[in-house]
């Protein structure tokens, strides 16, 4: 174990060295102050319009019919949860490709192997190593995010918000590990380990990007600006009503979105974070067990990942593919 | 000038047996071909969708609304497409720019070929040559895919054709700028990590962080074709960044002029003061482009044939 630690550490002082990684690093702090500003204006922008129809109502000596525009500060992280699906999945497949492409490159992977280190230890290490600067990434944006909830949205989080926003960063801890795993697991078995790179982001361009969009796209409600339903006045039972009728329709559509893992990382953290509107009053309990699928679903990719990391080291009986990294 | 046919051909010929790039063909065309029927299952769903509401609507006796999609172009069956470009599209131009940039430094061969009777500009015209080629047989096929695929779900007429011919011949002048912002960091970074992810991250703020800074448009909600109504009047400091940054967002640019080409229903940001004419996207995006070819011509002139190989 004293072994796996000692990669660990080895790994993390590597990446901290690494300017690729500090670049984005840097953009992701930047993106999550930028996506709370552009929220918390947007929604003061809704209060200041919601007062200035109490007032021209006032005037006439009418009462508002709607409700007054509540915030609920995590619903501001919607952008921050969009970038961590796009850019945290950049992240961990950058990092599980450098931590083979070092040892490939530099011809080092046998050398480790002469010394008593068993590959089980190598994997450790590394996950330890390249998962302690995620979780510390996150950390981060943890911290960015209650800052910028905080100074610009003028928001504090309360203990459940907290443990909310905890809840939500350990699942993108997973998220990003999943694609970790996708990317190390490639370029151990790939020859040319460039090839790695480039196979991992026409996977992140499918499942990340296009995927959803298609799932997405197809949404009746979608088809309009400003939603098809809207569009024509209907309430939500009514819209439920019409929307039985196209059953199989909608069981394709979501079948679609379902393929992506990052569709399930999505409905859980929009869900915990209330972004879906109709789990704000839901207790955080409630709301795990109804998302227990999305949840279950990133937690096992993730620990399927890592165990298949770890049984294709240990299977690997000869040395390392070692090319130029072309 | 003979010098860069050669390069261009051998670039050409490189591409070709690239698996990565043939692979994100394969995904282009294959979506390309996806776009249109999921623009036709759409509308035809979302037609059924609209009987069974007026059916609904007339058994409860409440008024009902004209079909809001009323009067939609042939063309909307395309309206994928403009995501495609800016997803796909853009990734396989950053690719073609990347690998065009990156192969002779990976195989040590710059010396030798600045050792032979040419000079830098005649080596990047071959590669930008090379790099019009790809690009451009790429969006040929784009284009006779949605052609007969239209063709076949739908009435085309000449003037569609036209459109869609100028959809995918502005769609050109919007992907080179990313492969030419693909070829400079290729030709410039020290190592191949750094080069492809470079501009993989310039892309991500000019397709998801920009949108959300002059639009106030969610990053995942930039993936959505039909356009969303977003409305920074409001917010004095939401207006402030849309006057000073929307020319810049290049993403955004595009798709407010395929959407014009395509006849697809727009709906532009709300906001007080300054607005922009709706020509900007016209001269924005040609601008970018000839701004990234500028980048280009910069990475060049500070290649260094000899250090240029990558020892990875």
């Amino acid at each position: 174990m004293n072994n796996a630690l000692t990669i660990a550490k080895k790994e993390f002082r590597d990446i901290l060295k690494s300017r690729l990684l500090l670049i984005i690093i840097l953009f992701m702090a930047v993106i999550t102050v930028t996506s709370i500003l552009v929220s918390s204006q947007v929604f003061q922008s809704q209060v200041s319009q919601y007062n200035e129809l109490l007032n021209l109502l006032k005037e006439l000596g009418k009462a508002p019919a709607g409700p007054a525009p509540e915030l609920f500060p995590l619903n501001l992280l919607r952008g921050v949860i969009d970038y961590i699906e796009i850019i945290g999945a950049v992240l961990g497949i950058l990092l599980g490709y450098l931590t083979i492409s070092k040892e490939k490159n530099s011809k080092t992977l046998n050398l480790i192997l002469t010394r008593p280190v068993s590959r089980t230890e190598i994997v450790i290490g590394k996950v330890l190593g390249n998962g302690a600067f995620i979780a510390l990434t996150l950390l981060g944006v943890g911290v960015f995010s209650y800052l910028g909830l905080l100074v610009v949205g003028g928001a504090a989080l309360n203990q459940i918000e907290l443990l909310k926003l905890g809840l939500v960063l350990l699942l993108s801890f997973a998220y990003i590990m999943i694609f970790f795993s996708l990317t190390f697991l490639l370029s151990l078995r790939m020859k040319t380990i460039s090839h790695a790179l480039m196979i991992a982001f026409v996977i992140w361009l499918a499942v990340v990007l296009i995927l959803p969009q298609v799932g997405d796209t197809m949404d009746p409600d979608n088809q309009v600006p400003g939603g098809f339903f809207n569009s024509m006045h209907l309430t939500k039972p009514q819209e439920t009503q019409v929307m039985a009728n196209f059953k199989n329709y909608e069981t394709m559509r979501n079948s679609i979105e379902q393929m992506s893992i990052t569709k399930h990382y999505e409905r859980a953290s929009f869900a915990i974070l209330g972004i879906k509107e109709e789990f704000n009053a839901v207790p955080l309990a409630d709301i795990i067990v109804r998302q227990w699928v999305n949840i279950a679903l990133v937690f096992g990719l993730f620990a399927a990942g890592l165990f298949a990391c770890g049984m294709l080291m240990s299977r690997r009986r000869r040395g390392y593919a070692f090319d130029s990294g072309t | 000038m003979t010098s860069s046919y050669v390069v261009a051909g051998q670039e050409i010929r490189a591409i070709l047996r690239e698996k990565t790039f043939i692979l994100l063909l394969v995904i282009f065309i294959g979506m390309t071909l996806a776009s249109t029927y999921i623009g036709w299952s759409s509308a035809h769903t979302i037609q059924s969708v609209y009987d069974a509401t007026v059916s609904l609507l007339m058994q409860q006796g409440s008024p009902i609304p004209p079909p809001p999609f009323a009067g939609a172009s042939h063309l909307s069956l395309l309206k994928n497409m403009v995501i495609y470009v800016v997803l796909i599209g853009a990734l396989l131009a950053i690719t073609v720019g990347y690998l065009m940039g990156i192969r002779d430094r990976r195989a040590a061969v710059t010396r030798i070929i600045f050792s032979r009777n040419i000079t830098k500009q005649q080596f990047l015209g071959g590669k930008v040559l090379a790099m019009f080629f790809a690009l451009g047989s790429i969006l040929l096929a784009a284009a006779v895919v949605s052609t007969v695929s239209s063709m076949l779900l739908s009435q085309i007429t000449f003037t569609d054709l036209v459109r869609i011919a100028s959809f995918y011949g502005f769609s050109l002048v919007y992907l080179a700028g990313f492969a030419f912002l693909g070829l400079s960091f290729a030709l410039t970074r020290k190592t191949s990590t750094l080069a492809l992810v470079i501009p993989i991250i310039i892309w991500v703020a000019i397709t998801f962080v920009l949108p959300e800074l002059t639009s106030a448009l969610y990053p995942t909600a930039s993936l959505n074709p039909t356009s969303l109504q977003t409305d920074v009047m409001p917010s004095p400091v939401l207006n402030a960044i849309h006057r000073a940054v929307y020319p810049l967002s290049i993403s955004e640019q595009f798709k407010i002029v395929t959407e014009r080409i395509l006849l697809l229903p727009h709906q532009p940001v709300v906001t007080s003061g300054l607005n922009y004419p709706f020509w900007l996207g016209y001269v924005a995006v040609p601008i970018w482009t000839i701004a990234c070819l500028i980048t280009s011509l910069f990475a060049i002139g500070r290649l260094n044939p000899s250090q240029a190989e990558l020892n990875e």
